[in-house]
C-alpha cells in the first residue's frame, strides 16, 4: 500500500477502504507536501473529531458560516444598508485554527480577501507563516475569480472571504475547479451589505436566522460556531484569556449528521 | 593560454558605509550578526571584520550598527559608475564599491596609464564625495583607490595598493602576496599547512598536480596565482542568441515592476543556456525610455548567475537610475528592457533536492503565484513575517512574494546608538531587538510591553473611531499617569442605526510610548481591552484624545 502512495498514483485503488487510506495518511504526515492519495488535509487534533475522515476534504468546498441553509430572499429586507456585515462571532478563530492545522503540516494555504486577518493570532495557534500566501485585495469583479482559480491550481487550501455576494455561476465554477485540482476551498461567509468593515457587531438574536449568505454555490461541509464567549476579563481587572467555542460541522454524505464539539482557546 | 586583459579597477573603500552615509563616524555593517564592513573610525577603536556585533560594540560604545542592504549599496553606487563611464563605455560592475574597465584603449586616449589613473581618481573621488555628502558625512580618505594590472584579480590587488603594475610583470608582482588574498579560506588553510605561504610558491606547483589535488576551485586559484584570467575561455561556441528583450507597453516607471518583467527574461535566458550545459557569469542589462534615454550596465559575478541573481542586478541598477541624481534620471517610463549574457562558463550543475517531486511542487507554486502577481501586480501577493512590536498589527510585517530573502536582512533604518544617557539604556536595548527579530530568527524574542496572548483574530486595517463613555455619558480619557479618568461603561459606535453597547468587562489602559527619541515617528498610545454586553471582545486604542477600535477578539 505504501508503494501506491509514494509512487503518487492519482487514483485510489477501489479495493482499499477509506479508513485504510486515512490511516496511511496519518502515518505519512511527516512527509512535507501533499501526497496525491490523501483524501483529506490535516486539521489540529482538537478539531479532528468534528470532521469526517479527521480532516478537510481534498477537492471539497467548506463553508464557514451559518449551519442552516440561509433564506436568501427573506434576508434582503431585514438588513439596513448601513449596518456592518455580520459574521457569526468566533468564526475567524475557527478559520485560523483550520489554517494552523494545514500550514503547520507543510501544506500551502492562501487567503484571498480578508485584509483584517490577525496573523499574530494565527502564529499563536501554531500556523506556519511561511506557508501562508496572502492576497488581501484580490481585485474587482471579473478579476478575483481568476485569482482564486489560479490559487486553487497552485496551493492545497484556498480561503476565500468574498467582499460581495458571489454569483451562483462563479460559485459553481470555483467548486468544480477545487474538485478537479484536489485542493480545498474554504469560504468564509458573512452576512450584510458588501464593502463595509466586518466583525464589529454580533448579529442580533432576532436576525440571526435571516442572514444573507454570500455563497450561493454547493458545499460539502458547513462549519458553524453556535456559541462563543470570552472569559478572564472583569470590570477593571483581568485579561481576555480563554475563548470558549461551540463548533458544529454538518454537510453532505458522511457529514450529514452534524457533529458538535466544544473548543477552548488557547488549548 | 589567453593573454590577460590590461584592467583598471576602481575600488571605493568602505563602500557600504559611504552608501549608508556613515563613513565619518564609528559605524559597522552587520549581516547575520557578524561585522562585514566598518568605517575607519571604528577600526581605529579596534573593531575588526568578522567580529560579532556585541564584541564590536564592546570595542566602541558609540558604534552605529546598520544592517546589510545590497540594494542600497548598489543604488548609491550608480553615480560613481556614471563617473567611470565617462572614460570608457565598457564598465564592468564586480560588486557595489568595485568596478573594472579595460585599460588599454582608454590609457592610449588619455595619455598613458598614469594620467588615466589620475583622471579616474579625481572623477570618482568627486562622485564619492557627492554620495557621502548627501548623508551629511565626509568621504573616507582616500575616497577611492585605482590600480592597473594584467587581469581583473591582479588589478583588484593593485587597486588596494594604488599601484600600476607594468605590463607583463604581473606574475612576478603577485608572487610576493600571501595566499590569503585568494579569499578561499579552505584552500589557503591547506596550503599553509603544506608550507605554501605565497602566491609565488603556489604558482610554482604544476597545473595538473593542483587540479588533481584541489579540483576545479583549486585550478581557478592556481590560474589566478599565475597571473592569468580567472576562467579559461569557454570551450566550444556559446549558443548564438543570448539576448532577450521585452518591449513594455505601457511604459514602466518603477523598479519593482521592471524587476517583475525581468523575472521572465532571466528565466528565459537560464532556460536557453541550460541545454548547452552553460551558466552565465557576465550579464549586460540595458533599459531604454520613451524619450530615447538609455542605460546599460555590465555585471560580472564571482559565481554563475541564477535567474534570481539576475533579477536582483536588474532591480539594483534600475533603482539607482530611476531614483538617482536628477540630471541623469530618466524623464519617461522605461519602454524596453534587454538582458544579454556576454560570458558563459560550463555549468557544473546543482545538487537536486532529495525528492525531485518536491522541487517540481515548488516550481508549480512559483509559476502559480507569478501568474497571480501578473494579474494583480507584484505587491498583491504577500507573505507575512514576524516582527517586533506591542500592538497586534506591529507584530506582523507583510512582504511581497519573491522578496522575502531581501526583506529578511533588509532592516532598513534600524540603526541605534548604544550610548544613551543613563536610565534610558533599557529602551535602546529594546530597539536593538528590532534588528534581531526581523533579522530572521524564528522565535520572536521577548518584547516588553507587548499585549499578552491570545492576540485578536481580526486586526482592522483602518481603525474604526468609537467613543468610550462612563455611566454619566461623559467621555473617558487616560491621565498622564496611565489611569482612566472614569470607569468606562458604554461603547458608542458611530454607525448609523446602532446605539451604544454596555461594557461588561475592561482592563487597562496600557500606555505605549514608542520611539520618543524621534519626533517624526514617535507615537503615544494607550490600549484598553473591553468585553461588551453582546459577548464580543475588542481592543481599543486611544491616541491624541481619540478612541479607535483597533482589533476584535473574534
Amino acid at each position: 500500500m505504501a508503494s501506491y502512495a509514494l509512487a503518487g498514483t492519482p487514483s485510489v485503488p477501489s479495493g482499499l477502504s477509506p479508513k485504510g487510506i486515512t490511516g496511511l495518511g496519518s502515518r505519512l504526515q511527516l512527509a512535507p507536501g501533499p501526497l496525491l492519495t490523501e483524501r483529506t488535509l490535516p486539521v489540529l487534533a482538537e478539531l479532528a473529531g468534528l470532521f469526517p475522515g479527521s480532516g478537510l476534504p481534498r477537492g471539497g468546498t467548506v463553508l464557514l458560516g451559518p449551519l442552516a441553509a440561509p433564506d436568501t430572499l427573506d434576508s434582503v429586507s431585514g438588513i439596513s444598508p448601513n449596518a456592518p456585515p455580520r459574521r457569526a462571532p468566533g468564526l475567524t478563530s475557527l478559520l485560523l485554527l483550520l489554517l494552523a492545522g494545514t500550514s503547520s503540516r507543510g501544506y500551502w494555504c492562501a487567503v484571498v480577501g480578508l485584509p483584517e486577518l490577525g496573523l499574530a493570532a494565527a502564529v499563536e495557534m501554531g500556523a506556519d507563516l511561511d506557508r501562508l500566501i496572502l492576497v488581501p485585495r484580490p481585485g474587482s469583479q471579473g478579476r478575483w475569480q481568476s485569482v482564486v482559480t489560479t490559487l486553487l491550481e497552485t496551493v492545497d487550501l484556498v480561503c476565500l472571504a468574498p467582499e460581495t455576494p458571489v454569483h451562483p455561476a462563479d460559485a459553481r465554477w470555483l467548486s468544480a475547479r477545487a474538485r478537479e485540482r484536489r485542493s480545498t476551498l474554504v469560504v468564509l461567509d458573512a452576512a450584510g451589505p458588501p464593502g463595509a468593515a466586518r466583525g464589529f457587531l454580533r448579529a442580533g438574536p432576532g436576525r440571526a436566522g435571516r442572514a444573507l449568505s454570500r455563497w450561493p454555490g454547493p458545499c460539502d461541509l458547513r462549519c458553524a460556531v453556535s456559541e462563543s464567549s470570552w472569559s478572564g476579563l472583569e470590570l477593571g481587572h483581568g485579561l481576555l484569556s480563554l475563548l470558549h467555542l461551540e463548533a458544529e460541522v454538518g454537510g453532505r454524505g458522511a457529514a450529514s449528521r452534524p457533529r458538535r464539539g466544544h473548543l477552548r482557546l488557547p488549548a | 593560454m589567453s593573454p590577460s586583459v590590461r584592467t583598471l579597477v576602481v575600488w571605493c573603500p568602505d563602500w557600504p558605509l559611504v552608501a549608508a552615509g556613515l563613513s565619518d563616524r564609528p559605524a559597522v555593517i552587520v549581516a547575520a550578526n557578524k561585522v562585514i564592513a566598518s568605517s575607519a573610525a571604528a577600526r581605529a577603536e579596534g573593531v575588526r571584520l568578522g567580529q560579532r556585533r556585541r564584541e564590536a560594540q564592546a570595542c566602541c560604545p558609540e558604534l552605529v550598527v546598520v544592517a546589510e542592504d545590497e540594494a542600497r549599496d548598489a543604488r548609491s553606487f550608480e553615480p560613481v559608475v556614471l563617473a567611470v563611464a565617462g572614460f570608457t563605455s565598457q564598465v564592468e560592475l564586480t560588486r557595489p564599491g568595485v568596478c573594472a574597465l579595460p585599460a588599454r584603449a582608454a590609457a592610449r586616449y588619455f595619455g598613458g596609464e598614469a594620467a588615466l589613473v589620475e583622471k579616474v581618481c579625481v572623477a570618482v573621488g568627486t562622485a564619492v564625495m557627492a554620495v557621502a555628502g548627501r548623508g551629511g558625512a565626509a568621504a573616507p580618505r582616500p575616497a577611492c583607490c585605482v590600480g592597473i594590472a594584467d587581469g581583473p584579480f591582479a588589478a583588484r590587488l593593485a587597486a588596494r595598493r594604488g599601484t600600476i603594475v607594468p605590463r607583463g610583470a604581473t606574475p612576478e608582482w603577485l608572487s610576493h602576496f600571501p595566499v590569503e588574498v585568494l579569499d578561499l579560506p579552505e584552500l589557503t588553510g591547506v596550503l599553509r599547512r603544506l608550507g605554501i605561504g605565497t602566491l609565488g610558491d603556489f604558482a610554482g606547483l604544476g597545473e595538473t598536480v593542483v587540479l588533481a589535488r584541489f579540483g576545479r576551485e583549486g585550478g581557478f586559484a592556481h590560474r589566478l596565482a599565475r597571473g592569468l584570467d580567472e576562467r579559461p575561455l569557454a570551450l566550444g561556441d556559446p549558443p548564438a542568441d543570448l539576448t532577450v528583450c521585452r518591449e513594455l507597453d505601457p511604459p514602466a516607471d518603477r523598479a519593482d515592476s521592471l524587476a517583475f518583467v525581468a523575472v521572465g527574461l532571466a528565466e528565459e535566458l537560464v532556460g536557453r543556456l541550460g541545454p548547452h550545459g552553460l551558466a552565465a557569469t557576465q550579464l549586460r542589462v540595458e533599459a531604454e525610455t520613451e524619450h530615447g534615454e538609455s542605460l546599460q550596465r555590465c555585471w560580472r559575478g564571482d559565481r554563475p548567475f541564477t535567474a534570481r541573481a539576475m533579477v536582483d542586478r536588474v532591480r539594483w541598477q534600475l533603482e539607482g537610475w530611476l531614483q538617482g541624481p536628477v540630471i541623469t534620471a530618466p524623464t519617461a517610463g522605461v519602454t524596453m528592457l534587454r538582458l544579454t549574457v556576454s560570458e558563459v562558463v560550463p555549468d557544473d550543475g546543482r545538487q537536486m533536492d532529495f525528492a525531485g517531486a518536491m522541487a517540481e511542487a515548488g516550481r508549480k507554486l512559483e509559476r502559480g503565484l507569478a501568474r497571480v502577481q501578473g494579474l494583480l501586480g507584484h505587491e498583491a501577493v504577500l507573505i507575512a513575517k514576524r516582527s517586533g512590536g506591542r500592538g497586534p498589527a506591529e507584530q506582523i510585517r507583510l512582504v511581497a512574494w519573491g522578496e522575502e530573502g531581501e526583506a529578511d536582512h533588509g532592516v532598513r533604518d534600524v540603526s541605534f546608538k548604544a550610548a544613551r544617557p543613563k536610565g534610558v539604556g533599557e529602551r535602546s536595548t529594546r530597539h536593538v531587538r528590532v534588528a534581531r527579530a526581523v533579522g530572521g530568527t524564528r522565535d520572536a524574542p521577548p518584547w516588553p510591553g507587548r499585549l499578552p496572548p491570545p492576540s485578536p483574530a481580526l486586526v482592522h486595517p483602518v481603525p474604526l473611531p468609537v467613543d468610550v463613555l462612563d455611566s454619566h455619558g461623559a467621555a473617558v480619557g487616560v491621565t498622564g499617569r496611565g489611569t482612566c479618568t472614569s470607569v468606562p461603561s458604554r461603547l458608542l459606535l458611530p454607525i448609523a442605526g446602532s446605539s451604544s453597547v454596555g461594557i461588561t468587562g475592561w482592563s487597562g489602559p496600557w500606555p505605549a510610548d514608542e520611539r520618543w527619541w524621534d519626533p517624526a515617528v514617535a507615537r503615544r498610545r494607550a490600549r484598553l481591552q473591553v468585553l461588551l454586553e453582546d459577548g464580543t471582545a475588542h481592543l481599543l486604542v486611544l491616541e491624541q484624545g481619540r478612541w479607535c477600535l483597533e482589533a476584535t477578539y473574534d
